[in-house]
């Protein structure tokens, strides 16, 4: 996490009007798109469980599927390289740059580069790195970092993207997306054609014949992996998939999760570099496989973060997401999944704050297409964050006290009498409460606190079957 | 030990006492976008092509086609093309009619290929559930031509129009993915390049073509 | 007939201090178990007494064993796994060997569905706690799916429209949404309408709401505004926890509108 504590930077984002303008719009958005293409399935419970059952059957024989995809790359003329961190996969891109003399690198979307900080490590090294996708270069161009897997600039009104355009590259203003849009193409077209080395993500690996696929929409992936003499692709281990099959169902789903279209507009299934008769493509091929995490977390009980393909349909229909956006979440992944594999591939007490900034409501499970149960692994990261002593000395004491009380029903009744006197007290006749005192606060910041009603259900129940007349106390 | 080794070794571990998710058998295929009984393939597919704001142009015969084509291409202005070797498309004439039109076509390095205002290619298949186009790559069919250019005329027979992806797939594993040694790069096209990164809006035209046309030819009976 | 439930109750059995519940009547073919919760029981007592009598009208007569406290959940869902399952293991004790536990919460039940048979793992008791966690049933889930009701008899003083809150827990966790509708669709001078993220969380989530006490403030006010924007004078939920996290921020807001329990609702509890 960022020196700024969690609560400031949710401050922060709750207070900044452009922010809650921005994640309105985009949020409903994609949340709708999402449930109609969803509906418009053959039948979409099903698909999401067989969707599911493809990512299991990969997790389960991760090892021999990804030599499998090993030797079938290889056998195409491409190669394949292994990186257990974020450092190594950057050196080994870093030494590819060097044996093809690259100075002008063009990047398609990619989620683990953000992870292990590409940019920056070949910035370093003086390479020139431009994002093609239109909302990462505009990141880029804003000295930003994405706040959503699918949609990075998610955080930026068209308002707010027009005056960066302007400033940076002196286009003339508008709030026509479509004109910022064929701005941006003008100035991308000329970056494709010099670039030395192209970047790409892969959205699934499918084994059985060593294609990597991605998805699209701008044509900006396929011609960063295409005009370039040389593709680098980088994956983490678990993206690999065994069939075609498989690759039909999760890809669709994707689509349909991600941004409510049936088929994305571009899927490319790079199988190595231009064969020897091939009039274009890039000359070199390699594709790197990162661990940085991955297979520990594949031991773990939280194996199953390990199953998302990241749609970013838990980030859209997330509460809390949609209103602190992503930034808040302080690292590579935000919403729901990010709550969990950050804390997951960083450690757990680097974002201690993640696994308690959910209300466990389940419209991140819901919306998954393969069905990962993201609110159980936030429950299971609270255990963990509780055995290592992260919660302060007086939670944890009041939690020993309350099940103190709550296991014995002497107690319960006392303190619930108690607890009922005393807001009847500070309620003064009103029904409710304005102010509790800490920690209880929190309460009270936000909302007013129910005077309890008295006698108790209990004694009511007992007071019936004493013959006594019905106590009816209006709700 | 290596990366590879270390990684590999690694994940053995991981799954050496027990699966993480025992009860993953294959699951009962199920094709993911709906098509109705006894529909019409073509109708669907030029319905769908439409949505994605492509264009369809049916033409009853090759005559038509091109005629089709070379209003396409002088309606844009167009005076370079980058195009698929004529073998690879399923409308003879069309090199012949470039010629009659002074149209240059261009080769090359990427620098050539990007001044072309349009790209002809064929397709191998259409899916009609999605309106989806399937090129691949290789010999006489340079990638570029459906890349590169702001305008991509797409050149298809009905007889290649079949429904859905799971389809395909189906067809490439009874010719043992064939497909995927052979071209390097097979793509699937769904309209017009887009994006949605300004508010979720979407926009038509970003890098790729801006625009999508599909000259559909009949078969002969 | 009306609301004269109580009256028909049998007499109490007699109570076995032990175990800290009534023993069963002779004769009664099904023990059926109130678990009240234990908001409904301090807080809101007017919902543990309308869901009593909602049961009561639907011709069940529970049991309401009186050593019960609460499903744990507070403990469970901050991390506090031991002290969740310590609470646990008293509701297991209270509620064993019932043949159903019903209960006016989607959460609590849920709770004790999803969470008992991990949290009693290897657990002297874990028979107990299976056996408890296959028969809860949150309240209008067992009286549509076990009983078979649907018309309890109900009417509103006056014509009302009134939009459901679906909690999260019940809506998601246990595919409530169907139950409450069908319920209250035969409830006379109600009018149901949707509501715009009518499944949308309020912003509760236990603990949530005061150590995350902004964000859950903010998802509050989209709560609030949904229900400002709806054409209704009612919202009608099953969790008394959403009612009293939603209830709150109407009355901060100064907003006449309210929420209720849908067992108040259908008790014709609602004057």
């Amino acid at each position: 996490m960022k020196a700024e504590s969690f609560e400031k930077i949710v401050d922060h984002a709750l207070a900044d009007r452009q922010l809650q303008v921005a994640l309105d719009r985009g949020t409903t958005r994609g949340v709708n798109a999402r449930l109609l293409a969803m509906s418009e399935t053959t039948d979409a419970q099903a698909l999401r469980h067989q969707a599911r059952l493809a990512r299991e059957r990969a997790l389960n024989q991760l090892p021999e599927l990804l030599e499998q995809l090993e030797r079938n790359i290889i056998a195409n003329g491409g190669h394949v390289l292994w990186a257990r961190d974020a450092a190594e996969l950057n050196q080994h891109v870093l030494t590819i740059c060097r044996q093809h003399n690259v100075r002008r690198v063009v990047k398609g979307k990619s989620m683990v580069t953000e992870e292990t900080a590409l940019n920056h490590a070949l910035e370093q090294e003086g390479i020139d790195v431009v994002e093609s996708d239109l909302g990462e270069y505009i990141i880029q161009l804003a000295g930003e970092t994405p706040s959503h897997i699918v949609f990075p600039m998610l955080h930026k009104t068209k308002e707010a993207t027009a005056q960066l355009l302007h400033d940076k590259l002196g286009m003339p203003l508008t709030d026509q997306p479509e004109a910022m849009t064929r701005f941006v193409r003008g100035v991308m077209r000329q970056k494709y054609l010099q670039a030395d080395l192209g970047i790409s993500g892969v959205n699934f690996a499918i084994a059985e014949t060593g294609t990597i696929a991605t998805v699209e929409n701008e044509g900006n992936n396929r011609l960063s992996i295409s005009a370039p003499p040389v593709h680098v692709a980088v994956m983490g281990l678990e993206k690999v998939i065994a069939t075609w099959e498989d690759y039909a169902v999760l890809v669709q789903l994707l689509a349909r999760s991600a941004t409510g279209q049936r088929m994305t507009v571009y899927n490319n299934l790079i199988s190595g570099p231009r064969r020897p008769d091939e009039p274009d493509g890039p000359e070199a091929f390699y594709l790197i496989i990162l661990d940085n995490g991955r297979s520990r977390i594949l031991a773990s009980e939280y194996a199953e973060s390990l199953a998302c393909i990241r749609c970013g349909a838990c980030l859209n229909a997330c509460p809390v997401y949609q209103n602190i956006g992503g930034h808040a979440y302080g690292w590579v992944y935000p919403g729901p999944i990010g709550s969990i594999i950050t804390p997951l591939l960083r450690g757990p007490l680097t974002a201690p704050k993640l696994p308690y900034a959910s209300s466990l409501c389940g419209a991140c499970q819901a919306a998954c297409p393969v069905e990962i149960n993201i609110p159980d692994m936030l429950l299971k990261l609270r255990r963990d964050l509780v055995q290592a002593g992260d919660p302060s000395l007086g939670w944890r004491l009041g939690m020993k006290g309350w099940a103190v009380a709550f296991k014995s029903p002497m107690l319960y009744r006392l303190g619930g009498r108690i607890a009922g006197w005393l807001t009847r007290v500070l309620a003064r006749g009103k029904g409710h409460l304005r102010w509790l005192p800490p920690p209880f606060n929190g309460w009270t910041a936000h909302r007013d606190f129910p005077a309890f009603g008295t006698p108790s259900f209990r004694e009511r129940y007992l007071r019936r079957f004493k013959g006594q007349p019905h106590d009816s106390k209006k709700p | 030990m290596s990366a590879r080794e270390d990684i590999l070794t690694g994940l053995r571990a991981a799954l050496a006492h027990s699966k993480p998710f025992p009860g993953a058998e294959p699951a009962a295929f199920q094709a993911v976008t709906r098509i109705d009984p006894g529909e019409d393939l073509v109708a669907r597919f030029i319905a769908e092509v439409q949505r994605v704001k492509g264009e369809v142009h049916t033409a009853a015969n090759d005559d038509e086609a091109l005629d089709i084509t070379k209003d396409l291409l002088t309606s844009h202005h167009v005076r370079r093309v980058v195009m698929w070797d004529e073998a690879h498309l399923p409308l003879r004439g069309v090199w012949a009619l470039l010629e009659r039109l002074g149209i240059e076509r261009v080769y090359g390095d990427n620098a050539s290929v990007a001044a072309a205002e349009a790209g002809i290619t064929g397709a191998d298949w259409a899916l009609a559930a999605t309106g989806t186009l399937v090129l691949s790559s290789g010999p006489g069919r340079p990638r570029m031509a459906s890349l590169l250019p702001p305008l991509h005329i797409a050149l298809l027979t009905e007889d290649r129009i079949i429904p859905r992806l799971e389809d395909y797939v189906a067809a490439q594993r009874a010719a043992r993915f064939g497909v995927f040694r052979r071209s390097s790069n097979v793509t699937l096209i769904t309209g017009s390049s887009r994006t949605s990164d300004i508010e979720m809006h979407p926009v038509f035209g970003v890098h790729g073509p801006l625009a999508l046309h599909v000259v559909l030819i009949k078969n002969l009976d | 007939m009306q609301l004269a439930a109580y009256q028909r109750l049998p007499p109490v059995g007699e109570y076995n201090l032990y175990r800290r519940r009534m023993l069963p009547l002779p004769g009664m073919a099904k023990r059926v178990a109130y678990f009240v919760t234990c908001i409904a029981d301090t807080v809101f007592p007017e919902i543990g007494e309308a869901a009593f009598e909602v049961l009561a009208r639907a011709g069940v007569t529970p049991e309401f064993p009186l050593g019960q406290t609460c499903c744990g959940q507070p403990a469970f869902n901050a991390g506090f796994t031991d002290e969740a399952r310590q609470v646990a293991e008293h509701f297991v004790e209270v509620f064993a060997g019932y043949e159903a536990i019903v209960t006016p919460s989607g959460s609590c039940a849920s709770m004790v569905k999803h969470y008992y048979p991990a949290l009693f793992r290897g657990h002297p008791r874990q028979a107990d706690a299976l056996h408890i966690a296959a028969r809860t049933y949150e309240l209008t889930e067992y009286l549509v799916d076990v009983l078979g009701v649907r018309d309890l008899g109900v009417a509103l003083p006056r014509p009302t429209r009134a939009a459901i809150h679906d909690a999260c827990h019940g809506y998601r966790g246990l595919g409530i949404a169907r139950q409450p509708r069908l319920l209250l669709s035969h409830v006379r001078n109600l009018t149901l309408v949707e509501m715009v993220g009518h499944d949308q969380c309020c912003g509760f989530g236990g603990l949530f709401a005061i150590k995350m006490s902004a964000i859950s403030g903010a998802m509050l006010r989209d709560k609030l505004a949904a229900i400002q924007d709806a054409d209704c004078d009612l919202v009608i939920t099953g969790d008394a926890s959403c009612m009293m996290h939603i209830n709150g921020g109407l009355s901060r807001a100064g907003s006449p509108k309210r929420v209720v329990h849908i067992a108040q609702v259908l008790a014709g509890a609602l004057k």
